[in-house]
């Protein structure tokens, strides 16, 4: 027979041996042959021995499971033909991004964070796996950082986040690189074959429906149409959204009937597309109706523009998508019809039509409404035409961007108004090709840094922090020679502080020009207030540079 | 670490960054003192010269900040206001030293002078100063022969003093013990709440100078609400101890020692240094943080590359945050030092301080013995045997972890031969997994009853710390 066990002594000890009393006849397992050596008079005292008895002896007798059969699921050429990221580069990047010791994101250094993951990317690189987990997180965060992470996670990166329901997210995010090999990235690859397309989730079945696009339109138009009446309200103007890949006139029809879905999304939907053929009914519309509100009078040093606002929107355009109130934040309906109607024609019908550059066409006096309506109408459509063009992979239309030029140069001072009637001067800078975008962010440094307080300081901020990094060399230099005005200031202006929190990230790292050094050297004459925050921002550029090294 | 220029000869072995912020007091002055480790902010000031380390910080006041640190120790001095120890400054001075970037000297500036020399008078003070009392002490008896058998005489007295208050202590705390078991533990509630708890309990180890049977009940105040099993297994160890020490004297040596150390009786530092050394390539396998006590404290694992032996150090750390012993704080995972390693009493030899280190820490190749999980478990049991008290082991296997199957269940480490030991659930484990890729690896760490605590594993050849 068996002794006292363990369990047995627990439920004797919970409810006290006062009143029941406690013996010890025999115990349980290798304890047993200890049995005699407890206390025999005191029951609470044989019944501690005794427990300290069995406790050691199951501490002591603790086995492994055995025969545990391990997944053999890793990825079988763990390294092989990757280039993992050094030690030392592990430790810059760790530094930059602002990883602490567990491994967790500084939030304000997550644009950082994705240049150098994108460095990595272009250079073959796959990170190292201890830092694989910090990142992963950071990306399940952030969900800006998903794309970049995704291409560097390498196969050990993305056999470990198939254990992780987030991070399985993150390594589905970024298209496979070529080679990485497709078959290593698990359920969430970006084409799953027709499979996605039935069974697929939603982000799945969108990249099955644009790959099936990029390679046969009409294939696609009738897979969606064939199973349009079963989708949802959000996947159909999600659905629609995917034949930007491949529009053509021949979609028309199609597009033309989704105008009257019962779906404000995908109608939305279908107008944004149907805009983008230029030969559509829709657009023909918009063009009519756009010509009707603009005329040009006179000519020379003469010449204006007249206005004509429509008392109320007809119901023809509310249905093709003019908003006929104003939204909120937007005081005079009227402007706003305007605007909108503007933004129906394409912008080279105005210069076609007037005979008139955009740079002359966007400083024309206005009569009828105010001149800031009519470029707000052009703004619009300036963005949207851009949209049409990365569409249909003609981006860098030279005559969007003088138009672009011409619109930023129209509207120095800061308007406020919200982005979607007025879109930003960011906006219309990110439609400049690299050339004439540095160009403009550098005068807009010279003008703002010649006088304190002047108000480029603003536009000169925005610039900054939208403009694309590592800053081409005209910009970097620009902003050096601003700051030469500010180093004796006892408090940053609003330049300065704008180039301190930007330049880290922005200034070059490599070439010529050593801008951490000129920035240290512009540090030594500066006042104990700010100092620090600009050799912060030196110690990012050469700390950059040392990455970067890493990457050969 | 860092490719910085070649050391000169005379320098000594240049430390990690990582080595450097292991003395940090806090994560915020770890985080400050990165951010204050880069040139600019010394303006050229930082020099050294041997074991010397200066430097002028930039700080919010008008005067910068002077900076020193004697690296032998190590030791340093700030001017800044920080009650902090090391301070963000000194320890930022470390860093950029450990980048390679404080240029040598050929001269320390006056400030670093005059510390140095204060300090060097202060270590030759105490031998004078304690000669100079002798003599001016008034000596009832005469000579100073007798003083010295009186000094015996007076310790041995007071050791009888302790035992005595330690023999008391106990007692009460049997009677306690046996009380809770009379009236039943499910009627006592949490431990630590009602008057005759275990927090009260606590203190009154305290008093009765038995710190090693206060640490237990203050754990079990802490984690009340646990499982009676967990309860009445603790108590039961408590009153074991108890029991051994009534027969102390009947006791091996070793046992005896071991009784002792677990009741609290303390150890001198000299009195270890004293015991034989054991000279060695020691690596450090692991270091566990100790963050659930009344002060942080830090283990660290050892094991003798020609010895094969394990060895645990233990430091802890003030309240400002200064590590008692920052040479042994810094030690890092995958670090080797060439060191004499002193044990305390006690069997399995296993707690043990450094006496003379015959070089300064360098990294150290991954370990290559490792034993497989059946072989832990031997030896666990039979340190068990020799110390029944004992919950931590170290342990140093290769296996591949394999996270849980359903919620619920616990990650395992599986050995080649398909034997599997439960992992303590940390979120590092993630990193663990990273690092394994699905394969076998090294992993170093801490085996407990209740499973394995993961510590260190090795990416190539970097000790990757989890």
């Amino acid at each position: 027979m068996s002794g006292l066990s363990f369990d047995e002594l627990v439920t004797a000890a919970a409810l006290g041996v006062s009143r029941k009393g406690f013996t010890v006849t025999e115990l349980d397992g290798p304890a047993a042959r200890y049995t005699g050596a407890g206390d025999p008079g005191d029951p609470a005292a044989a019944l501690l021995d005794a427990a300290a008895l069995l406790t050691v002896a199951q501490r002591a007798g603790i086995h492994a499971r055995q025969e545990f059969a391990v997944p053999a699921d890793g990825p079988a050429g763990v390294g092989g033909g990757e280039l993992e990221l050094s030690v030392r580069g592990a430790r810059l990047l760790a530094r930059l991004a602002g990883l602490d010791q567990r491994g967790e994101l500084a939030r304000s250094r997550a644009g950082l964070l994705g240049d150098l993951l994108a460095a990595m990317r272009d250079a073959g690189y796959v990170l190292p796996a201890p830092l694989l987990p910090g990142l992963l997180d950071a990306a399940a965060r952030v969900p800006a950082l998903a794309p970049l992470v995704a291409p560097v996670l390498g196969a050990r990166g993305r056999w470990l986040a198939g254990h992780r329901a987030g991070w399985r997210q993150v390594a589905g995010a970024g298209p496979a690189r070529g080679t990485d090999g497709g078959a290593a990235a698990g359920p969430a690859a970006a084409d799953g074959g027709p499979d996605a397309w039935r069974v697929g989730t939603p982000r799945e079945r969108r990249a099955y429906l644009a790959g099936l696009r990029g390679q046969d339109p009409r294939a696609g138009r009738e897979l969606l149409a064939a199973g349009w009446a079963r989708e949802s309200r959000q996947e159909r103007a999600e659905l629609v959204s995917a034949l930007a890949r491949g529009l053509s006139g021949d979609d028309e029809e199609f597009l033309e009937k989704m105008l009257s879905d019962r779906a404000g999304e995908v109608r939305a939907a279908a107008r944004r597309l149907l805009a983008w053929l230029p030969g559509s009914a829709f657009s023909r519309r918009a063009a009519e109706r756009a010509a009707a509100v603009l005329r040009l009078e006179g000519g020379g040093a003469g010449a204006r523009l007249i206005a004509h606002v429509p008392p109320e929107a007809d119901k023809a355009a509310v249905e093709d998508g003019i908003e006929p109130r104003s939204p909120v934040g937007w005081v005079d309906s009227g402007a706003w019809r305007l605007s909108q109607l503007i933004a129906g024609a394409p912008l080279a019908d105005w210069t076609a039509r007037f005979g008139l550059a955009p740079g002359e066409l966007v400083t024309l006096p206005v009569t009828g409404a105010a001149a800031i309506d009519v470029r707000a109408g052009w703004r619009l459509a300036a963005i949207r035409q851009a949209g049409a063009g990365a569409a249909g992979g003609n981006a860098g239309d030279p005559e969007l961007t003088d138009w672009a030029l011409a619109l930023l140069g129209a509207d120095l001072g800061t308007v406020n108004r919200p982005a979607s009637v007025w879109p930003p001067d960011t906006a219309l800078a990110d439609l400049l090709p690299a050339g004439p975008r540095g160009a403009r962010a550098a005068a807009l440094l010279a003008a703002a840094g010649a006088h304190p307080g002047h108000p480029q300081a603003y536009p000169a901020r925005a610039e900054l922090a939208s403009h694309p990094v590592p800053w081409p060399a005209v910009l970097a230099d620009a902003v050096l020679d601003a700051m030469a005005h500010e180093v004796l200031r006892p408090k940053p202006t609003v330049l300065a502080q704008a180039v301190v929190e930007t330049a880290g990230r922005g200034m070059p790292a490599t070439g010529p020009r050593d801008y951490a050094a000129e920035l240290t050297r512009l540090a030594h004459r500066m006042p104990q207030s700010w100092m620090p925050e600009v050799h912060a921002a030196a110690e990012t550029i050469a700390l950059r540079r040392a990455f970067l090294a890493e990457l050969r | 670490m860092s490719d910085g220029p070649a050391s000169l000869p005379a320098m000594p072995a240049r430390w990690s960054a990582d080595s450097v912020l292991a003395l940090a007091p806090d994560d915020a002055s770890r985080r400050a003192a990165v951010t204050l480790a880069r040139p600019g902010q010394w303006g050229g000031s930082a020099g050294t010269l041997g074991d010397l380390v200066w430097g002028l910080c930039a700080g919010s006041g008008k005067n910068p900040y002077q900076v020193i640190a004697d690296l032998t120790g190590p030791t340093c001095k700030c001017s800044c206001p920080s009650r902090k120890f090391p301070c963000k400054h000194a320890l930022a001075l470390l860093l950029l030293w450990s980048a390679g970037t404080v240029p040598d000297q050929r001269e320390p500036p006056d400030y670093a002078s005059a510390w140095q020399e204060a300090r060097q008078a202060r270590a030759r003070k105490p031998r004078a100063s304690s000669g100079t009392e002798q003599a001016a002490s008034p000596l009832p008896h005469g000579s100073p022969g007798p003083a010295g058998v009186k000094d015996e005489a007076a310790a041995a007295r007071r050791a009888a003093e302790r035992a005595g208050r330690v023999a008391d202590g106990l007692t009460d705390l049997r009677e306690w013990l046996r009380d809770q078991v009379r009236a039943g533990l499910a009627g006592t509630g949490p431990a630590g709440t009602g008057p005759g708890g275990a927090e009260l309990m606590a203190a009154r180890m305290v008093d009765a100078q038995a710190p090693g049977a206060a640490a237990v009940l203050r754990g079990l105040a802490v984690s009340s609400g646990g499982a009676l099993g967990r309860l009445l297994s603790e108590y039961a160890l408590l009153h074991l101890l108890i029991r051994a020490h009534e027969r102390l004297e009947q006791l091996p040596e070793g046992l005896a020692a071991v009784v002792r150390s677990r009741v609290g009786y303390p150890v001198g530092r000299d009195d270890a240094l004293a015991r034989p050394a054991v000279t060695d390539h020691w690596t450090v396998l692991a270091v566990r943080e100790l963050t659930d006590a009344q002060v942080p404290g830090r283990r660290i694992w050892l094991r003798g590359r020609e010895t094969g032996r394990r060895a645990m150090l233990l430091t802890f750390a003030a309240p400002n945050g200064a590590w008692q012993d920052p040479g042994t704080a810094r030690l890092r995972p995958g670090e080797e030092i060439r060191a004499d390693v002193h044990y305390y009493p006690g069997q399995p030899e296993l707690r043990a301080l450094t006496g003379l280190r015959h070089a300064d820490p360098v990294p150290a190749a991954p370990p290559v013995h490792q034993e497989g999980i059946d072989a832990l478990l031997a030896q666990w049991s039979a340190a068990l045997e020799q110390d029944p008290w004992l919950t931590t082991w170290p342990a140093l296997l290769t296996g591949t972890p394999v996270p849980p199957e359903g919620p619920g269940t616990p990650w395992y480490l599986a050995d080649g031969s398909g034997a599997a030991l439960p992992l303590a659930d940390r979120e590092s484990l993630w990193t663990l997994l990273a690092v394994c890729g699905g394969h076998p690896v090294t992993v170093a760490g801490e085996w407990h009853p209740d499973g394995l605590v993961a510590l260190t594993t090795w990416h190539g050849n970097q000790a990757v710390t989890l």
